[in-house]
């Protein structure tokens, strides 16, 4: 019995010394894949202060709109404006929020939001939908949430330990210096201070391709989150919120997506997402456009919802001007 | 529940203190036998009717069959099983599929109108628990086994929650006496055996649970995305780069696999039950008949003595030997899943055993030939099993068909090229490091085959050392998301 309580002892004792060590070494983990210390090294330089900024905000699918061809088509009805692409990959409202203040600081005379469903949805259940059976009988994992459980009684951020796989390779390959940056600092001067353009992001994928994509695993739709609890939709609020406060204006889009995206969404989803969005602009009487479906039957589209950056995809950036354009005019 | 989650370490650690703490052996067995619903249910919901109903159905037949002395009634009896077990397995598994099968041929014939899918969820673990049923019935046929005098006895037998759901499949007669060793009739003055958790067992079963977790959380699921990201879209990849692919595919299902079994043997050593070992190293094996006594050991079992022994097995002619074999294969292929693909797999297997037949039967002198004996050509004899055991890999992993033959073609017509391979190699830096990694802990495996048994004799603070690393290993690369094991689908 003494051996048997040794053994569980050891055990929880590695247990707890893991966790702790993972908690320590993740505690200074910024969600964002590009730091803050290098956005912040953009948003603090030099700016010259007789231009006005257009600064594009979202993920990588606003990173598709072309801020050269927007800015020169905006140049012909308009002086002085500059307009820059911020969009970061997978970024989200509430990580966004994060680099707020210096949005505000380099006063930009106008932003523009572009998001989409996918920054709004439930996790993904742990049970494969097609395994777990509809019934009206009680279902135990919902009563077994321990996670959550504790998330409530813990006062810590438990979204860092979320993925600690994506910093340890950070760790390792910056320690290493094997890491091929996927920004540098000449990318600060540029109008796409924080995302690289890749050779892939030219190429059209075909209706074939666009439906396969759809069907690997990973791409099920898990399920719109209620706008009333969801982070992303108060961070979203609380950025123009404070945007307007600094008297900065700003528009919202909704990111262009491909008729299986939205066949995977769903139209009770759609809805939910249109109302939160039209919600958000009317609360903060700001205009917002619904692009989700304008271009669904364009062969556009590079890799899921990702518009092509050849000349093809060129109607997208257009679109985002005359908008940009009617602000400005307003 | 999953294995990798904190759900199933929950309950697990509840059980074992219930039943540690719990002197009154009746509790304990009740308790264990509820547990194991409990777990089923957690998973499965209403579809736990379908595991009482197997457990029900086996332990009345086998009763009547031992029972009765007519022997055209043992027959419909046995017959009577089987059809129940199989037809539940082949209702809920493969109707969709006969039913898709039926309305391609009627459209080819030219004819108009669909059968509807009746889209049935796969209950979970019902290939495996189903088969565990039938060998209880048939060894009682055989006269092999008694059957159980008590029900309570034999649905823990079929509901185990160890190897409910993706295995071992355990025989009867294999593990009925382990828990008539601990509990006896509920016959008046007849004492139960109470469940210890014995020192050694836990140690040990936690040491082979923690390599079950490796196999799988670090192993498998760090694999996966390369995997994921070549078989989503094969088309255009390179020779080489499908070669990886196959190769990343074999070590990743033999890690989840083989790392579920792990979980399963520790959890239930710990408990004081021992269950067969389900994998050997089948990497390493030298021939396709070799792969099958190391690759889901108790399915090639059951298949051997279930199926292929009552077909005539190797007793009647050379001919309805490899007929045999090739049938064995190909049913062993369609147990996996309701698609061609597998049955493509079972029957490139079954290709590959009959072929070794045919080869051993023609040339018997090459047994003991010299250069098969030497290292050399030991090591050449498992490359080239291998090689073909990972070709099959490729119609097990890759559903749609176009990509399936471009990618066994791609493998078998080499065209040479590197650039893209090593660009896909330089863009998955850590699954192929992992993969890397994978092949030096396999040898190691290999060359030290109690591994498992000499970690859990160390020294307690080395055995602490060992489940600490492990742990930060499996933490560190955890990316968020557990991912289900691949044998759950079966």
């Amino acid at each position: 019995m003494q051996q048997n309580i040794k053994i569980v002892v050891t055990i929880s004792i590695a247990f707890v010394a893991a966790f702790l060590i993972l908690i320590v070494a993740l505690h200074d983990v910024e969600p964002q894949l590009v730091s803050l210390d290098f956005q912040k090294k953009f948003y603090f330089q030099d700016f010259d202060p007789k231009i006005k900024k257009i600064f594009l905000i979202g993920s990588s699918e606003v990173h598709r709109l072309n801020a050269t061809y927007i800015e020169n088509y905006i140049l012909q009805h308009a002086d002085n404006y500059k307009v820059y692409n911020i969009a970061l990959h997978s970024d989200l409202p509430q990580r966004r929020i994060a680099s707020l203040d210096y949005i505000i600081a380099s006063e930009p005379s106008l932003v523009v939001y572009g998001t989409g469903f996918r920054e709004y949805h439930i996790p993904r259940p742990i049970e494969k939908i097609d395994t777990l059976p509809k019934s009206d009988l009680p279902s135990p994992p919902k009563f077994f949430n321990i996670i959550s459980e504790v998330e409530k009684i813990i006062p810590y951020d438990f979204t860092k330990i979320q993925s600690p796989k994506l910093h340890l390779l950070r760790f390792i390959r910056d320690s290493l210096e094997l890491r091929t940056p996927e920004v540098t600092e000449d990318m600060l001067k540029t109008n796409t201070p924080f995302m690289k353009y890749k050779k892939e992001f030219f190429s059209i994928s075909t209706d074939k391709e666009l439906e396969l994509f759809y069907q690997q695993p990973g791409r099920e739709w898990p399920g719109i989150k209620d706008p009333i609890k969801d982070k992303g939709v108060y961070s979203l609020n609380e950025i123009i919120s404070k945007l307007k406060e600094k008297n900065i204006k700003i528009v919202l889009f909704s990111n262009p997506s491909t008729k299986y995206e939205l066949e995977t969404v769903g139209n009770h989803d759609i809805e939910i997402f249109e109302h939160a969005l039209a919600n958000t602009a009317h609360k903060n009487f700001i205009n917002v456009h619904f692009l989700h479906e304008k271009y669904t039957d364009l062969p556009i589209f590079q890799a899921g919802n990702h518009i092509t950056m050849n000349k093809t995809g060129l109607i997208f950036s257009e679109d985002i001007a005359n908008i940009i354009l009617n602000e400005i005019e307003s | 529940m999953l294995f990798n989650t904190p759900d199933f370490i929950i309950f697990f650690v509840f059980v074992l203190a219930i039943v540690s703490v719990i002197k009154y052996k009746r509790f304990q067995y009740l308790f264990l036998l509820f547990g194991s619903y409990f777990f089923f249910y957690f998973s499965s919901n209403y579809l736990i009717t379908l595991l009482i109903f197997s457990a029900i159905l086996d332990f009345q037949v086998g009763k009547a069959i031992y029972e009765t002395k007519n022997v055209s009634r043992k027959k419909i009896l046995l017959i009577l099983s089987l059809v129940g077990n199989l037809g539940l397995l082949g209702f809920f598994k493969y109707v969709d599929f006969t039913i898709g099968q039926i309305n391609t041929f009627v459209n080819v014939l030219g004819f108009n109108g669909d059968i509807s899918f009746l889209n049935l969820v796969l209950p979970i673990g019902i290939s495996f628990y189903t088969f565990q049923t039938i060998s209880y019935t048939v060894d009682i046929y055989r006269g092999e086994l008694k059957p159980c005098k008590s029900f309570t006895e034999f649905a823990l037998f079929v509901s185990f929650f160890p190897q409910l759901v993706a295995g071992p499949i355990v025989r009867a007669k294999e593990f009925l006496p382990q828990l008539r060793e601990k509990i006896q009739d509920f016959g008046a003055g007849n004492k139960l055996r109470l469940i210890k958790i014995q020192h050694s067992n836990l140690k040990l079963g936690i040491t082979i649970m923690t390599f079950g977790f490796l196999k799988k959380m670090f192993f498998a699921d760090n694999i996966a995305p390369l995997v994921n990201d070549l078989f989503a879209n094969p088309m255009g990849a390179e020779s080489f780069t499908i070669i990886i692919g196959a190769i990343a595919f074999g070590m990743q299902i033999y890690g989840d696999f083989s790392g579920y079994s792990d979980i399963a043997i520790g959890a239930a050593l710990i408990l004081g039950f021992k269950l067969p070992i389900n994998f050997n190293k089948p990497y390493f094996a030298n021939s396709p008949s070799d792969f099958w006594r190391r690759w889901h050991i108790s399915l090639s079992r059951w298949l051997r003595d279930y199926f292929y022994i009552p077909l005539g097995g190797n007793k009647k002619s050379r001919e309805r030997t490899y007929l045999n074999l090739m049938t064995v294969m190909f049913f062993g292929g369609l147990w996996h899943g309701a698609s061609v693909n597998f049955i493509i797999w079972g029957t490139l297997h079954g290709i590959y055993i009959t072929t070794h037949k045919i080869f051993q039967n023609k040339f018997p002198q090459l047994k003991n030939n010299v250069f098969f004996q030497s290292k050399i050509g030991k090591i050449l004899s498992v490359f080239v099993t291998q090689y073909f055991v990972f070709l099959a890999w490729i119609p097990f992993r890759v559903r749609d068909m176009d990509s399936m033959f471009y990618s066994m073609s791609k493998y078998i017509l080499l065209d040479f090229q590197i650039a893209g391979t090593l660009e896909f190699i330089l863009s998955h830096k850590v699954p192929f490091l992992i993969m890397i990694l994978f092949i030096v802990v396999n040898y190691i495996s290999f060359k030290k085959p109690n591994l498992q048994q000499n970690i859990a004799n160390l020294n307690i603070k080395y055995w602490f050392i060992f489940i600490l690393a492990s742990i930060l290993v499996i933490l560190f690369f955890y990316d968020g998301d557990p991912d289900l094991f691949i044998y759950f689908q079966f």
